[in-house]
C-alpha cells in the first residue's frame, strides 16, 4: 500500500470580507489517503472523542447506468448484499448452488412466459405456467434448509452494530455501519467477504419486498408519486428518467443473474472508495484494511455511454391525480455538478428557498400568504441535473395562483440582483453548514465519501465551499435569467382524485 | 488533541471507575455466545479476539456538571471543545398534556410563537434576519409533556445567541400578524392529515386509544385552532415558561465558568412570580378497544397498525418489555416480525413494533406494517401469529443473546454525540429517574431469562385488547378483513372535542 499523504488542513476563512456575523472559522481535518494495490480507495480520519467508528463503503456505480428492461437492479443488488456469501448466511453452499441455479432458470423461463402473455394476441400456455409456479415454489423451499435467514445483520447486531444500512442513488450506492472501536476487523472481514462471494440468496422474496418500499414510497405516497412524475417528464433521453427503485413490471423480472452480472462488472475494487472516522489508529487501520480487501483483483472497467438529455424546447407538463391536496413541483435543467453556474445556482436556490428569510418565505408564505410550505434546492448529480421547487398552497389560494407567484418571484431576481447581505447570509450558513457537518463519524465520512467518489478527490468538499462562497450578485442573476425560463422548465402538479 | 468526549480507559479514568465502584460500574464489551446454527464466517468470526473496551456512561458530577443558576433554572454542563459549535438544548414542563380540550393545538401553537411571534423589541422578520446571519439555528417545539428548545450556533457566536435567547423567552410578542400565519398554516396542515397514510394511521390509532377524553387523543381540529387567542398564548406563556420549570444542557466548545456568567447575565433577572403550580396530568383510561376498525384510502398497500395500551415509566417491568419488544419487532431486521412478515414471506418493506413505556401515561403498543392490498389479511395473520407465539413458547437461547449483545455492545453509541450525553443527564430528572440510571440499565437486562421473557409477554401482551386498525382500499378490504371481526369504517377525520368534558 502506498500511503501518499498525510494532510491537516486549516481552513482560515476569509475574515476581512464579513461585515457582521460569522468571522474566521479554524476547522481542522485530518484525513489519511490510501489507496491499495488493487485500486481502492482509502480515508481514514482518526477522531479520539468517542470509543466508535464509522464506516462508508461506496461504489461508483447507481442506477443510471441499468440497461432497459432492467431498471432497479442497481437497488436491488444493494438489498442482496445483504442477503449472504458463500461464508455467511448459509450453510452447505456446494450443494446449495445448483438449487439456486435452478429456481434461476425457472424464474427466468416465468419470466418469459410473462414477456408472451402481455400481448392478448399470443396464445398463452396456462398449463405450463402453473407448473412452473409449483415447481418455483418446491424449489425455493428446498432452499430453505441452507439458509441461516438474516445471519449478516445479526452478527452485525451482536457486534453493537448500529445505523446498518445502504442506499442507491444514480450515481452511487453506499453501505453504511457504526461499529464500537474495537470491532475494526469485523467490519473488514465482513464487508470484505460481501465484496469476494456474494450468493444472493432469498432473491425473489426480496423482490416482493422491494415491490412493497415502491409502494410505500411512491405509489402510496403524494410526495414520492409526484416527484417521480417530474423527473419522469423532465428527462426525455437520459437514463436519469427512470426510478431509481425502477419501474413495477421491471422490478418484477429482475433475476438473480442480473444481479450476479452487474456485481460483476462494477463491485470492483478500484471502483470502490471506503472512509473510516472515529477513534482508529490510521495506520493498523490501513494495515487491516490491505490485509482482507487487498486479495480482491482490480478489474478492467469500461465506461458505459450514457444518453444525454437534448435541450428542452419549451415547458412540459403533467398532473397527477391522488388521494391528497394539491401541491407542485416545478424543476429546470440545470448544467452536471462542478460546471461554474451549478453554484450560482445553488446559491440561488438557498436565497429562494431555505430558511424564514428566504425570498418565498418572506414573500410568498409570510408576505402574500399564498403558501404554506415551499422550498428550492438543486440536485447533485454527475450529470447535468435539475433545480426544483416544490410548493403547497396555503387555502383559499390555489396551486396555479402558487405557480404564477413564484414565477414572479424569479422575475424579480432577473431583474435586479440579489443584495449582499442575502450573499453573505449564504456564505455564513455554508461555513456553520460544514461544522456540522463534521460532528458525526458518520456524517464526515459520508460527505468525504460522498465527494472523493463524485470528484474524484475528497477536497472537493471544501473546495466547491470555496467556489460558493466567491459567487456574486451578477453571477446568480445571470444564472437565473439563463437557467430559469420557462423554455426549460417541467411543472408537475398533484391534483386531487375526482371522488369515486 | 481536543480533550475527549469519553473517558478514555487510561490510568486516570480506570482510577475513576474502581473509586465508584457502587455507582459507575465499568462495563466490558464481550463476544457473542454460541448461536444454534452457524455458518463457516460466523464460525471464523466467533473466533476473533477483540480487546476489551473499558468505558463507562458519563456520570453527573465527574464529566456532567449539574448546577442551578440564581434563580432556580437547572444546568447541565459537558464541554466539549472538538469543535467551534455550541449546542442548548432545554425543556419547560408544558405540553399536550396540559391544555384544555377546547384549545387542543395551543401548546404547538406557544411553542411556534414564542419563537416566530418576535419579541417586545424586535420584530419577528429582523429576528430572523439575525439568527440566519449568525447561521444560528433556535427552534421550539411542544411534545406531550414538554415544550423544547433547541439553540445551535458557533461558539463564538455564544453571547449574542443567548441574549436572543433569553429575549425570545422572556419578552414574546406574540404578534396578532404571526399568530394569523401560524393559525393559517395549522389549518392548511388540518386539510392535508390525510394525505400520508401512515400520519393518517398513527393519528387514528392513538385517537380511538385515547379518545377525546383525554388530551393524547384530542387532535386540533377547526373549531379549536379557531378557539386560540392571542391571550390564551399570553396566559399560557405565564403559567409555563418561568425559570423554576426550565431544564437546560449545554455541550460543545466553552468555559464553564463563561458560559454561567453569560447564562446569569442573559437569564439572572428573570423572576418566578409566586409558585409554580402546574395542573394534575389526567389519568388515562387503559382498557383496550378491540376490533377491525378501517380508514377508506383507496391506495395500493395498506398502513397496518395492530395494539393496545402500554405502560408508563414507572413500571418495574419496562426492562423486560423493552426486552421482549426488541426481540419481536423493536429492532432493525433482525427480529420476528422482521424475519417473517418481511425476509421471509415479502409481505411489507417496513414492518416493527413500539411498546411504549417512556411516557408519564401509559403509551401505546403497536405493529406497524405496510402492505399490498391483496396480501393485507395474511400480513395481519402473520402478526397476530407473531404476537401470540411470542406468548406461547419460550423465545430460543440464541435469539435472546442476540436481543442483549445488541443492547449491551451498542450502548455507548448513546453516548457518542455531547448534546445526547448532556441531554441525557437532564432527561432522567426530567422523568424522575435515578442518576445512575445508565449505570444499572444494562445489569436490569442481563438478567433476564426466557422464561421472564415469555412471563413479560403474557402480561403485557393482550390478544383480547388488540385493535387492528388499516389504512387502505375499503372495497377490497372491507370484505377481506371480516375474518378477523366485524370491520368498523371509521371516517378518518377529527372528532370535534366539544363532546369532551
Amino acid at each position: 500500500m502506498r500511503t501518499r499523504w498525510l494532510v491537516t488542513l486549516v481552513l482560515a476563512l476569509l475574515p476581512f470580507l464579513i461585515p457582521h456575523g460569522v468571522e474566521a472559522q479554524e476547522v481542522s481535518l485530518d484525513v489519511r489517503e490510501h489507496t491499495l494495490k488493487n485500486g481502492m480507495k482509502l480515508l481514514i480520519v482518526p477522531r479520539r472523542s468517542s470509543f466508535t467508528f464509522s464506516a462508508y463503503l461506496r461504489f461508483r456505480i447507481g442506477s443510471a447506468k441499468e440497461q432497459a428492461g432492467k431498471t432497479g437492479l442497481a437497488h436491488m443488488l444493494e438489498h442482496m448484499m445483504f442477503k449472504g456469501t458463500r461464508l455467511i448466511g448459509g450453510v452447505e453452499t456446494a450443494a446449495e448452488e445448483p438449487i439456486l441455479e435452478k429456481l434461476d432458470g425457472l424464474q427466468q423461463e416465468l419470466s418469459q412466459l410473462q414477456e408472451l402473455e402481455r400481448s392478448p394476441l399470443l396464445p398463452k400456455d396456462p398449463g405450463r405456467r402453473m407448473s412452473l409456479e409449483k415447481e418455483i415454489t418446491e424449489t425455493t423451499a428446498m432452499l430453505k434448509r441452507f439458509i441461516i435467514p438474516n445471519e449478516f445483520w445479526e452478527i452485525y447486531r451482536r457486534h453493537g452494530a448500529i445505523g446498518i444500512n445502504a442506499s442507491t442513488s444514480r450515481d452511487g450506492t453506499q453501505y453504511y455501519v457504526s461499529l464500537p472501536s474495537n470491532r475494526l476487523e469485523l467490519w473488514a472481514f465482513l464487508e470484505s467477504d460481501r465484496m469476494k462471494a456474494p450468493v444472493l440468496r432469498e432473491f425473489y422474496t426480496e423482490r416482493d419486498v422491494v415491490r412493497e418500499e415502491r409502494r410505500q414510497r411512491y405509489e402510496a405516497n403524494p410526495d414520492g408519486a409526484l416527484s417521480e412524475a417530474l423527473v419522469t417528464l423532465a428527462y426525455a433521453a437520459h437514463p436519469y428518467r427512470n426510478p431509481v427503485i425502477g419501474w413495477p413490471s421491471d422490478v418484477d423480472g429482475l433475476l438473480r443473474p442480473d444481479a450476479l452480472r452487474y456485481f460483476k462488472t462494477f463491485y470492483a475494487p478500484n471502483n470502490a472508495v471506503a472512509v473510516l472516522v472515529g477513534d482508529l489508529d490510521p495506520e493498523r487501520t490501513a494495515r487491516i484494511i490491505e490485509e482482507q480487501f487487498g486479495s480482491i483483483p482490480a478489474q478492467p472497467l469500461t465506461e458505459l455511454r450514457i444518453t444525454q438529455e437534448p435541450p428542452q424546447r419549451g415547458e412540459r407538463r403533467v398532473s397527477v391525480r391522488f388521494d391528497a391536496q394539491p401541491r407542485t413541483m416545478i424543476g429546470y435543467h440545470i448544467p452536471a455538478l462542478g460546471h461554474p453556474d451549478t453554484y450560482a445556482l445553488q446559491v440561488a436556490a438557498t436565497i429562494m428557498g431555505s430558511g424564514r428569510t428566504s425570498r418565498f418565505y418572506r414573500g410568498l408564505i409570510d408576505g402574500k400568504r399564498v403558501a404554506s410550505n415551499i422550498d428550492a434546492s438543486i440536485s447533485h448529480l454527475r450529470d447535468p441535473g435539475l433545480l426544483t421547487i416544490s410548493a403547497t398552497p396555503l387555502a383559499p389560494h390555489t396551486v396555479e395562483e402558487l405557480e404564477k407567484e413564484i414565477y414572479t418571484e424569479i422575475e424579480r431576481l432577473k431583474e435586479s440582483a440579489v443584495t449582499e447581505s442575502e450573499l453573505q447570509r449564504v456564505r455564513n450558513r455554508l461555513e456553520a453548514d460544514l461544522v456540522r457537518s463534521l460532528r458525526s463519524n458518520a456524517s464526515l465520512a459520508a460527505h468525504l465519501g460522498s465527494a472523493q467518489a463524485m470528484a474524484g478527490d475528497w477536497r472537493y468538499l471544501l473546495e466547491s465551499r470555496k467556489r460558493l462562497k466567491a459567487v456574486t450578485a451578477e453571477d446568480v442573476q445571470r444564472a437565473v435569467k439563463s437557467y430559469l425560463t420557462p423554455e426549460n422548465r417541467t411543472v408537475a402538479t398533484l391534483l386531487p382524485e375526482k371522488p369515486r | 488533541m481536543k480533550p475527549t468526549v469519553l473517558k478514555r480507559a487510561s490510568g486516570a479514568a480506570i482510577l475513576i471507575i474502581g473509586l465508584l465502584a457502587g455507582q459507575g460500574r465499568a462495563m466490558e464489551q464481550q463476544g457473542p455466545a454460541p448461536a444454534d446454527r452457524r455458518s463457516e464466517g460466523a464460525e471464523k468470526i466467533g473466533l476473533m479476539i477483540f480487546p476489551p473496551l473499558i468505558w463507562r456512561p458519563p456520570s453527573v458530577g465527574i464529566e456532567v456538571e449539574r448546577r442551578t443558576l440564581s434563580n432556580g433554572i437547572i444546568l447541565y454542563l459537558y464541554p466539549d471543545r472538538t469543535l467551534p459549535l455550541l449546542d442548548l438544548v432545554g425543556l419547560f414542563r408544558a405540553g399536550r398534556l396540559y391544555e384544555p380540550a377546547e384549545k387542543a393545538g395551543l401548546a404547538r401553537m406557544v411553542a411556534s410563537q414564542i419563537r416566530g411571534g418576535g419579541t417586545t423589541g424586535v420584530t419577528a422578520d429582523a429576528l430572523n434576519e439575525e439568527l440566519d446571519s449568525l447561521a444560528a439555528s433556535l427552534e421550539l417545539s411542544a411534545g406531550d409533556e414538554a415544550i423544547d428548545i433547541h439553540l445551535n450556533l458557533l461558539s463564538k457566536h455564544a453571547q449574542r445567541g443567548l441574549k436572543l435567547l433569553a429575549d425570545v423567552l422572556l419578552r414574546p410578542a406574540f404578534d396578532p400578524g404571526q399568530l394569523e400565519l401560524a393559525r393559517g398554516r395549522k389549518l392548511e396542515e388540518l386539510r392535508r392529515r390525510r394525505d400520508h397514510p401512515a400520519q393518517l394511521l398513527h393519528s387514528e390509532f392513538a385517537a380511538l386509544h385515547y379518545t377525546t377524553q383525554h388530551p393524547l387523543g384530542r387532535e386540533p381540529n377547526e373549531t379549536t385552532l379557531r378557539a386560540i387567542s392571542r391571550d390564551d398564548l399570553v396566559a399560557f406563556h405565564q403559567r409555563f415558561i418561568r425559570p423554576d420549570n426550565l431544564m437546560l444542557a449545554a455541550a460543545g466548545d466553552f468555559d464553564k465558568e463563561s458560559l454561567v456568567a453569560l447564562l446569569e447575565q442573559a437569564f439572572g433577572d428573570w423572576p418566578s412570580s409566586g409558585k409554580l403550580s402546574l395542573p394534575a396530568i389526567p389519568p388515562v383510561e387503559t382498557s383496550g378497544k378491540p376490533g377491525v376498525y378501517l380508514v377508506d384510502k383507496p391506495l395500493p398497500q395498506s398502513s397496518i397498525a395492530i395494539g393496545h395500551f402500554g405502560v408508563d415509566r414507572t413500571n418495574a417491568d419496562r426492562h423486560a418489555i423493552r426486552l421482549m419488544n426488541q426481540l419481536l419487532g423493536g429492532g432493525a431486521i433482525v427480529t420476528r416480525l422482521g424475519q417473517r412478515v418481511r425476509s421471509a414471506e415479502g409481505l411489507a418493506y417496513s414492518v416493527g413494533s413500539h411498546f411504549g413505556t417512556e411516557g408519564p401515561v401509559p403509551g401505546l403498543f403497536q405493529v406497524l406494517a405496510h402492505t399490498r392490498t391483496d396480501a393485507t389479511p395474511r400480513a395481519v395473520a402473520a402478526i397476530l401469529d407473531e404476537i401470540k407465539r411470542i406468548r406461547d413458547e419460550p423465545v430460543t437461547g440464541s435469539e435472546l443473546e442476540t436481543v442483549k449483545e445488541s443492547l449491551a455492545n451498542s450502548f455507548l453509541f448513546k453516548f457518542d454525540d455531547p448534546t445526547e450525553t448532556v441531554r441525557r443527564s437532564m432527561l432522567l430528572e426530567f422523568e424522575g429517574l435515578p442518576a445512575d440510571y445508565y449505570h444499572t440499565v444494562l445489569e436490569g437486562y442481563t438478567g433476564i431469562t426466557a422464561e421472564r421473557l415469555q412471563e413479560t409477554a403474557r402480561r403485557y401482551l393482550r390478544p383480547a385488547d388488540l385493535a387492528i386498525f388499516v389504512v387502505g382500499d375499503a372495497k377490497a378490504l372491507e370484505p377481506a378483513l371480516a375474518r378477523f371481526g366485524a370491520v368498523k369504517n371509521m371516517p378518518g377525520e377529527p372528532l370535534p372535542s366539544t363532546d369532551a368534558p
